[in-house]
């Protein structure tokens, strides 16, 4: 895995929104690994993925780590460990706003 | 976190960080920015879930929420099994109550450790090592038993899935992708019982433990038999299993197991938050499960409504279903069957296109005519044949019409309350189009013999008699479900007197075609006696309520429109708007209500109650309550023998007790609250304010009657 350098300001708006109709996988501070499709966020990075599923790895005796479906959720910034995009994504829309995805 | 222990990680290996980037563009967004893809709206992304937050988010696991880890292997003591026994009919009953699965069934832990505690794969652990503790308890016994607890919800699930009763209503039917054991056929599970019961007899532990395990077991295997079993087929079978079932409750009764502790065990076997590991993202508020005595009395109910179910099949007249319908509709909400009764008994009464699993469709309309009437079939459909060019094709559309209206009238008696309501209002203009159709069919031509042309009269109007008995069912389910405010209680009063006013002038007209006899005469005569009783009691208690009335006519009138829409249908081809039934509308009732008030008479000045003329005074609605009491008590004191349905009439009997009761405490009540005002008469001289006040100590509780009020104590 591999992490973005740090973009200029309207560059960074523009890679993310690059991301739309992309999965991302979301790890939150409560042991749960969210993976759906992103759909939209705001100022506050509360982010929305559409058809997401949670997988649990903590607690231990809580753990489902064959997920569960749980649709639409909004997780707010607070709760993110890490925000994951599928390799390559950044790199090919080369920042224009295309939004190919698994739906176009 | 553990999550970097786990081999795999949801999505792979092919992702990359991009954290900072989403911090970078959310600090180069402005304030009050939202970004959404194209598509995707505003109103879309406020229905999402928010994760974190325990309301919305079914995952949540909060600090108090947390739990002990459970191993179903954990060996456990012979009275932890017969609690967790227990807490498996506890689990199912609340299913059967309307909770979801989620929040009942598979809090039971083992349901989702099946594969684990199955015996077969632990072939090198003792499953009796001698130990307070084996094994086997868990392994053979407990899976025995969560496996028929399934399996009886299996068999529920497909009965209910039917469509008779409304999953999300009545029932929940979310199964959340755990398995029900649909593929495991019952047999090899009442095996595995009756293996369980084997092993137990091997075991050395307290005799009366182990009885209270192997009474459990047989109890749910005759739950089982009952479940599974095949009604059209096999009808004789269902007695005998309902004795089986009541004998195996009584036994399970004598022993109850100790509450385990705080931390044995088998506390662990029940997680109330398993919602969070399940695939369901609707958050489940955690259900608390009913006390072991709520248990075993719902499992009563339910063995209460096999035994109606029994009763049902083995009558042959459609008054037997009509009057059980009609009485268990009236029930509180609390005592109303349970789903799985209700749906059982709508298809049993119609199913694989018979009736009871004996009658042929056209049953319905041969018993509709001779119960109704007292006249055969045969002879009505010769009068409506008469001077017809195409009678056949006639005759067999009033049959199909009749029997297609009483079939989903019986079936609706089962439906929940609101949904019968909803029901008997749209089935309203269905009335209406077979009455129209008899009528044209029986106006068409004189008949010269007087007798044939008095039945030719009376056959339109049998119909018209059960249009009306609707509308009253409609205006009572009002205050049975609560929905009446205070100014429209009276009015709805009044209308049940207008209903009855014409039920009554009807029955008059039918009565002398009806052999007297028959049955059918018999309670017609019932049915006008009780309905005269009716009339009075509303009067009275429109009189009563009469005070509540407070907002202005405008108000009240945009307000009945809504409540009485079903009242009305447009005409053709005018397109106005005209009743369904011929009874006036609230500006009737307004000027009625003017003229009592005015000139102290009763709101009925063009009616047969109109006798009594001064309606301030109280003493009128006692003395009508009790005059109404006493037509009552004469119909408890009738010769059931002679109707259709003995043993329904008997309960419907005792329906009319409950509403005698309700009188009486209604008048008692009334007549203490007059000679109190009497004492005060001199202060307050206003027979006006008595009146109100009493209407307003008027309380309407469904428990103690669906449709009469009680009187609240006086605190003053």
């Amino acid at each position: 895995m591999s992490t973005t350098s740090s973009p200029s300001p309207s560059y960074a708006i523009s890679q993310m929104k690059s991301l739309f109709r992309q999965f991302l996988r979301i790890t939150t501070t409560d042991g749960r690994i969210f993976l759906g499709t992103f759909t939209g966020t705001d100022k506050h990075l509360n982010i929305i993925l559409a058809n997401a599923e949670e997988f649990r790895f903590a607690p231990r005796e809580e753990a489902n780590p064959n997920g569960r479906y749980v649709g639409l959720v909004m997780i707010p910034r607070r709760l993110m460990v890490k925000i994951e995009a599928p390799e390559g994504v950044l790199e090919s829309t080369d920042g224009d706003n295309s939004e190919d995805g698994m739906y176009t | 976190m553990d999550i970097d222990n786990w081999k795999e990680i949801p999505g792979g290996d092919a992702f990359e960080d991009v954290t900072d980037l989403f911090d970078q563009a959310a600090s180069d967004m402005a304030q009050g920015d939202v970004i959404l893809s194209d598509g995707f709206t505003l109103m879309e992304a406020m229905g999402a879930f928010e994760i974190g937050e325990p309301r919305m988010d079914s995952g949540v696991i909060l600090d108090t929420n947390r739990r002990l880890p459970f191993d179903p292997l954990t060996p456990l003591l012979p009275e932890e099994v017969c609690w967790i026994l227990d807490r498996s009919f506890a689990c199912e009953m609340e299913w059967h109550s309307g909770s979801t699965l989620s929040q009942t069934v598979y809090t039971l832990l083992y349901v989702h450790h099946m594969t684990t505690i199955d015996p077969d794969f632990l072939l090198q652990v003792p499953l009796n090592d001698g130990s307070e503790r084996p094994i086997g308890l868990v392994t053979i016994v407990l899976r025995a038993a969560v496996m028929a607890m399934l399996k009886c919800c299996d068999l529920s699930w497909r009965e209910l899935s039917k469509g008779r009763v409304f999953d999300t209503e009545d029932w929940q039917g979310e199964k959340c992708d755990v398995s029900l054991l649909e593929g495991v056929p019952a047999e090899y599970i009442i095996q595995k019982l009756d293996a369980a019961c084997s092993w137990l007899h091997s075991l050395n532990i307290r005799s009366d433990q182990r009885d209270a395990i192997i009474d459990r077991l047989l109890l749910r295997k005759s739950l089982l038999e009952l479940f599974r079993l095949d009604l059209q087929h096999a009808r004789d079978r269902l007695r005998p299993s309902l004795v089986i079932a009541r004998h195996g409750l009584h036994k399970v009764l004598q022993y109850a197991p100790p509450q385990p502790l705080e931390d044995s065990l088998a506390i662990r076997a029940v997680d109330p938050y398993i919602t969070r590991r399940l695939p369901n993202f609707l958050p489940m508020r955690v259900v608390t499960l009913p006390s072991q005595d709520n248990v075993w009395k719902c499992l009563e109910q339910l063995l209460d409504g096999w035994s109606e179910v029994d009763s049902l099949l083995q009558s042959s007249t459609l008054s037997a279903w009509e009057l059980t319908g009609s009485i268990r509709n009236w029930s509180p909400p609390h005592s109303l069957p349970p789903p799985y009764i209700r749906s059982l008994i709508q298809t049993c009464f119609f199913d694989h296109n018979l009736i009871a699993y004996q009658f042929p469709a056209t049953w319905i309309s041969e018993r509709f005519w001779l119960e109704s009437l007292g006249i055969s079939w045969e002879k009505v459909s010769n009068i409506l044949r008469a001077g017809l060019v195409d009678a056949q094709s006639s005759v067999h559309e009033v049959e199909r019409s009749v029997g297609k209206l009483v079939l989903q009238d019986v079936r609706s008696y089962w439906f929940n309350p609101p949904r019968r309501r909803r029901y008997l209002m749209n089935s309203l203009l269905d009335h209406l189009i077979v009455f129209d159709l008899l009528q044209q069919l029986t106006r068409r031509c004189p008949f010269e013999d007087p007798e044939q042309q008095a039945i030719a009269n009376a056959i339109p109007y049998v119909l018209l008699l059960r249009q009306l008995r609707t509308v009253l069912d409609i205006i009572f389910s009002g205050f049975h479900q609560d929905l009446y405010a205070h100014d429209e209680r009276p009015i709805a009063y009044w209308h049940v007197v207008q209903v009855i006013e014409i039920y009554v002038d009807i029955v008059e007209e039918v009565k002398p075609v009806i052999p007297k006899d028959s049955p059918a005469y018999a309670e017609l005569e019932f049915a006008q006696t009780y309905h005269d009783a009716l009339e009075k009691i509303c009067g009275a208690l429109c009189s009563l309520t009469m005070s509540d009335i407070r907002q202005p006519k405008d108000r009240i009138s945009v307000n009945y429109r809504k409540r009485y829409k079903w009242l009305y249908t447009k005409s053709f081809p005018s397109n106005e708007e005209v009743t369904i039934i011929p009874i006036p509308g609230i500006d009737h009732f307004f000027s009625d209500s003017e003229q009592c008030i005015s000139a102290s008479r009763l709101p009925f000045h063009s009616l047969r109650i109109v006798n009594i003329s001064d309606i301030q005074d109280p003493l009128f609605v006692i003395q009508e309550l009790t005059n109404a009491k006493n037509m009552l008590l004469q119909l408890t004191r009738v010769d059931v023998e002679r109707f259709w349905a003995p043993k329904q009439t008997r309960d419907q009997i005792e329906f009319i007790q409950v509403t005698v009761q309700s009188c009486e405490a209604l008048a008692t009540a009334l007549q203490s609250s007059v000679d109190a005002s009497a004492e005060t008469h001199a202060v307050s001289n206003s027979d006006d304010q008595d009146r109100k006040h009493l209407g307003r100590k008027l309380r309407w509780v469904p428990v103690t009657h669906p449709w009469l009020p009680g009187l609240a104590q006086d605190t003053t």
